[in-house]
């Protein structure tokens, strides 16, 4: 009984190993995505990404049924987190350095290196204004802009879905006052 | 509007990004392999993941409480929707007992969904009060208090009030049929009395009382409308227990490691839950889904060995994360919980009608004298 209890115990793991693979593969993309659309950093989105799926394995099982939408606003607040120096301001210090150097080495940069301090400032300004965004408002933002349905977001941060649309304009709104009324903050 | 939106188009334009998936799963395995132990889910939040009533969070897990009241339901109940003038209380707990599970078992446990449709009541909001008094007008009990702590605690608690809540389910021999197929699987035909019949679990208001850093490790304080903010999944919703990563974006993250900032102590009390049933006995729910695929041997010996299930709550324990043995407290039989992290543990019994719960940071002892000190 227990060599089969353990054969059991084996496959069992394999099973939860395999579910753990198919869930990276159809999610990590849409994952990084949405860490993109808050940080604008590859390297940082990618960072954010392995945050969010190492977080899950050591939590969750891989067949939960909330697993993708768990994974999406996870996504989206670890990004908020980061942006809004909850992190270690030495991680985003270095981060911004590490943009400024990548700008540097950017092809943009040197065809025009003005044009390019001056798109990297203003996004710096945008991901600012997204961090100082209420919390829903901000992941609601990331979400839907990351290509989310209505229904996926209204899953992921657990707001009906009938309100979705409303509180997706609200922040809209909220986002553009933060970039009109303190754009060089 | 049409203007903000695009407005918000063109600023959070970013440029995509293409990333290569053996990689990135490379270097996540390597992590997940090499890197240094966090804090692993403590048992009943693992268990809670099992019982995803396909919300996020319906009962946060305060010192075992409210997850007993949500695992005895997943494990021998499902919730269902109970018909005036004809629901039977078919289970009303008055004491309490634990179900050894193995990490397997969890995992290969039915979806319930498969088996009906469930329909829920409102997610229910933690709300903060004031005081001792406030806080058992909101439950609908006596709420006891703490007569000694152990030592290194503030004498100062914050009070939460759950409220309750209810779902429901209605069985579906069809849609069991169904989802079987679509899995190749064949599952034991479903009684005709349970076709079609319907449950009600109905949970009661809940009292957290915290002492120490436990006011951040739950992170019951605030949230978005509609939702507490507790763990079992992400988003501002979820609610903080340890860190960031645990909970992303929740409140009152305490450290990286997610280890609670200080010594806390949580008392959990809530009246007992009650299952309405429109015609199907408790005994014949237990012998169908225990009939089911995915539950192990073991599991279904260790369910039957409870007792009578109609007033016998089940306290689902795996064995890997916590062992479980029993304890007198209060003059009756409970049981004591110690986490396998070393972090502590929680006692829980039910007295009354009444179920109680003190966990934290503490050992047995010093637990045990917290619960019994409670008047």
């Amino acid at each position: 009984m227990a060599v089969a209890a353990n054969r059991w115990a084996s496959v069992r793991r394999q099973d939860a190993t395999t579910a753990f693979e198919r869930l990276f593969a159809a999610e990590y993309a849409r994952v990084v995505a949405i860490a993109q659309r808050v940080l604008a950093d590859a390297h940082e989105a990618e960072d954010a990404a392995q945050e969010v799926f190492y977080a899950f394995h050591r939590q969750h099982n891989a067949d939960a049924p909330f697993a993708a939408a768990w994974l999406h606003a996870a996504a989206a607040h670890t990004a908020l987190n980061i942006v809004r120096g909850k992190r270690r301001r030495a991680r985003r210090e270095t981060a911004e350095a590490l943009a400024g150097a990548r700008l540097q080495e950017s092809d943009e940069a040197a065809l025009d290196p003005q044009r390019a301090l001056e798109r990297a400032e203003r996004c710096r300004e945008v991901r600012e204004a997204l961090g100082r965004l209420q919390e829903r408002q901000a992941a609601v933002l990331a979400l839907r802009y990351s290509g989310l349905s209505y229904a996926d977001v209204s899953s992921a941060l657990g707001i009906p879905a009938d309100q979705v649309g409303t509180v997706l304009r609200r922040a809209e709104l909220a986002l553009r006052k933060e970039m009109t009324v303190e754009p060089h903050r | 509007m049409a203007d903000d939106a695009a407005a918000a188009g063109q600023l959070l334009a970013v440029p995509a990004v293409n990333p290569d998936l053996a990689v990135a799963l490379l270097r996540l395995r390597y992590r997940i392999d090499t890197g240094p132990e966090t804090r692993p889910a403590v048992w009943y939040e693992r268990v809670i993941d099992m019982v995803k009533l396909q919300r996020r969070q319906l009962i946060r897990p305060l010192g075992g409480v409210a997850a007993a009241a949500a695992v005895a339901g997943a494990l021998v109940f499902t919730p269902a929707g109970a018909l005036a003038g004809k629901a039977l209380t078919i289970f009303e707990p008055q004491q309490i007992a634990v179900v050894p599970i193995n990490p397997g078992d969890l995992r290969s446990l039915p979806d319930l969904a498969d088996y009906g449709t469930m329909t829920m009541g409102p997610t229910p909001t933690a709300q903060h009060v004031a005081d001792l008094n406030a806080a058992s007008a909101a439950a609908g009990i006596p709420v006891l208090q703490a007569g000694s702590l152990p030592a290194g605690l503030p004498g100062a608690a914050s009070y939460e009030v759950l409220p309750g809540s209810s779902a429901s389910f209605t069985f579906s021999a069809a849609k069991a049929k169904a989802a079987a197929a679509a899995k190749s699987q064949t599952l034991p035909a479903m009684p005709a009395n349970i076709d079609g019949s319907t449950l009600h679990l109905s949970t009661n208001p809940a009292v957290v009382t915290v002492y120490g850093a436990g006011s951040s490790l739950l992170g019951l304080n605030g949230g978005s409308a509609g939702q507490a903010k507790e763990v079992a999944g992400a988003g501002q919703t979820s609610a903080g227990a340890a860190g960031e990563l645990r909970h992303p974006g929740g409140a009152g993250t305490s450290s990286a490691s997610g280890q609670p900032a200080g010594p806390v102590l949580i008392i959990g009390q809530m009246k007992a839950p009650v299952v309405t049933s429109t015609g199907v006995t408790v005994t014949d729910l237990e012998t169908y889904l225990l009939s089911q695929p995915g539950i192990s041997p073991q599991l279904v010996s260790a369910i039957k060995s409870i007792g009578d299930p109609t007033s016998t709550m089940p306290i689902p324990v795996p064995v890997n994360m916590a062992a479980a043995h029993p304890i007198q407290v209060h003059g009756v039989s409970g049981l004591s919980l110690a986490d396998s992290t070393g972090i502590g543990g929680g006692i829980i019994w039910e007295q009354n009608g009444v179920i109680y719960g003190v966990a934290g940071t503490f050992t047995e002892q010093q637990l045990l004298a917290a619960a019994n000190s409670l008047h």
